[in-house]
Parts: structure tokens; sequence; C-alpha cells
């Protein structure tokens, strides 16, 4: 499973099928996070479609141990199907539901203020959802009288990073001369 | 929202919630400060208790303007979880921020 480190949050990108195969990796996963000092781990199940009961025992297993080291431990970007299942078990009430848009949001802008200088307005940032696929689009402005050829580098090295730490499908960067609606 | 004016420098009141319903009439106050030819801009928070990311990226344009328009915009009474917000997003090396609106009055070059 991969762990990213975002601020002090450890970001545990959760695979396609939590079963059994997997599930006890995950919890192992978990509780190293926890015994090397991690108190804030943010589950992302972005990329999962499927989680066995297997994979929900070791998961809750988890969370016990975490919360008796004194850790915390949020869920995020769960599809409908997964967090069903989560809510059947009862587990709403013990899991605290991370608000998946803000945190992304301000991953973003956490990027775009580490690239100040490569830019001249922020004009909005968009989380869409275009059928499967989960999208950023960032609306920049830049300076007029830059070569379309800096802007495009200067884009790229922003997307480059952005796709690294964001959990979605694509990121756009859009230029804009003004504030866009909605963003 | 309330603004102030103290000799040349003006004190904009930020409003107690910056979200996406408010965020647009931050954005739009500080376009016209700068547009009426103010250059220095402190921005007072302490009545701030939320901020999302709508607000965070309408500071982060309104530093972008500020310095097109050769201004110096100082934040203060940032409350302890407005602060840490900011300082999850990275912002806080980008700002100038002061503790109180007297701290920010003698940062002004």
């Amino acid at each position: 499973m991969e762990i990213k480190l975002i601020g002090n949050v450890r970001v545990a990108v959760f695979p396609p099928r939590v079963e059994a195969a997997a599930a006890e990796e995950i919890k192992e996963a978990l509780l190293t996070i926890v015994a090397t000092g991690g108190q804030k781990i943010l589950c992302d199940f972005s990329r999962t479609e499927v989680v066995a009961p297997a994979g929900l025992k070791a998961i809750v297993a988890a969370l016990h141990r975490i919360h008796q080291a004194g850790g915390q431990m949020a869920f995020s970007m769960m599809k409908p199907d997964v967090r069903e299942l989560f809510n059947e078990a009862g587990l709403s009430q013990i899991f605290r539901y991370y608000d998946d848009e803000e945190a992304l949001k301000v991953t973003v802008l956490k990027e775009l203020a580490a690239h100040f200088a490569h830019y001249t307005d922020l004009h909005g940032v968009l989380l869409q959802r275009y059928g499967e696929k989960l999208t950023v689009e960032i609306y920049l402005e830049f300076d007029k009288n830059q070569l379309m050829g800096q802007v495009q580098k200067h884009l790229d090295t922003i997307r480059a990073a952005l796709t690294e730490k964001l959990a979605v499908d694509r990121v756009l960067i859009i230029p804009a001369a003004q504030p866009v609606e909605g963003a | 929202m309330e603004s102030k004016r103290l000799g040349a420098v003006c004190v904009l009141q930020i409003l107690t919630k910056v979200d996406g319903n408010s965020s647009r009439e931050v954005e739009v106050e500080i376009s016209r400060i700068w547009e009426e030819g103010n250059r220095k801009l402190i921005c007072d928070l302490s009545q701030t208790e939320y901020i999302s990311s709508a607000g965070l990226r309408v500071f982060l344009s309104a530093l972008k303007r500020s310095q097109k328009a050769g201004g110096q915009m100082i934040l203060c009474g940032l409350k302890p979880g407005i602060l840490e917000i900011f300082n999850m997003a990275g912002f806080t090396g980008l700002f100038q921020i002061c503790e109180r609106e007297g701290d920010a009055f003698r940062r002004f070059e």
C-alpha cells in the first residue's frame, strides 16, 4: 500500500480491492505508521471498488489500535458502494469522514503557494467529476509578456507536482484572465 | 464589510466566516481598495472564525494583486485555528502576518 506524507498527515492510498489477501498487509501498514510516530492517518479510498468482510475487519482492528495509541484515522474519497458498506456495518458512527473536497483544494493551494512566482493570478480551483474521472481544474493567469514556452514550462511543473500529490485522475491547468464562476 | 483609513493605511475588517459564499465579497472589497489607489492594506482577521479553501484562494489572489498594484498587504489578528490553516496551506512563508494591528502599522516600509 502506498503511503504519502502531506504536512503531518500520512495518506494511505488503499488498493482497488481490499480483500482477505490484502487485508492483513493493510492492517500491518497502518499499525506501522502509528508505531513509527505517525498520529494522523488519512485513508484514501479513491481507487477502492471492493471491500470484503475480511478487509473491513482488518480496518476496524487497526482503528482500535490507533485510537488506543492516541492517533487519529479519517477516511476520504469513498465511492458510494464502499461508503454504504461502512454505514451498514454501523461504522459511520465511529468514523469521521474527512471533507474530501476541502482537503484536496488546500493541497492545491499549498502547491500554488510554493510556485507563487510562476503565475500572476489565481482565478479558481474546481473539483469536477466527468463520468468516473475526478478532475481538478486550476484557473491561472500568466504574465502577458511571457513566451508561450515559458508558460508551458511553469504549467508542466505545477501539474507534475500536483499529479503526484493528489488522488485524482487528472489535473488541468487552464490559463484564465478573470474569476471563474463557482470556483 | 467595514474598512477604515488611518493616514495612508487602509484597515479592512475581514468577515467572521470566509467561505464559498462570502469569499467573493472579500475579493471584491480588496480589489476596490487597490483600485482606489491605496497602497497599504491591513487585513484584520481578528473576527474571523472560519476560512475555507475558497477564502484561502481569495487571499492568495489578493497578494498577487497587491504586488501588481505596487502595494503592500499585511494580515493581523489571526486566531490560532486560522493561523494553523494558513500554515497548513503553506501561506505563512508568503504573507506578512502580525499579531496585532499596531505591529502591522510598524511593518510598513
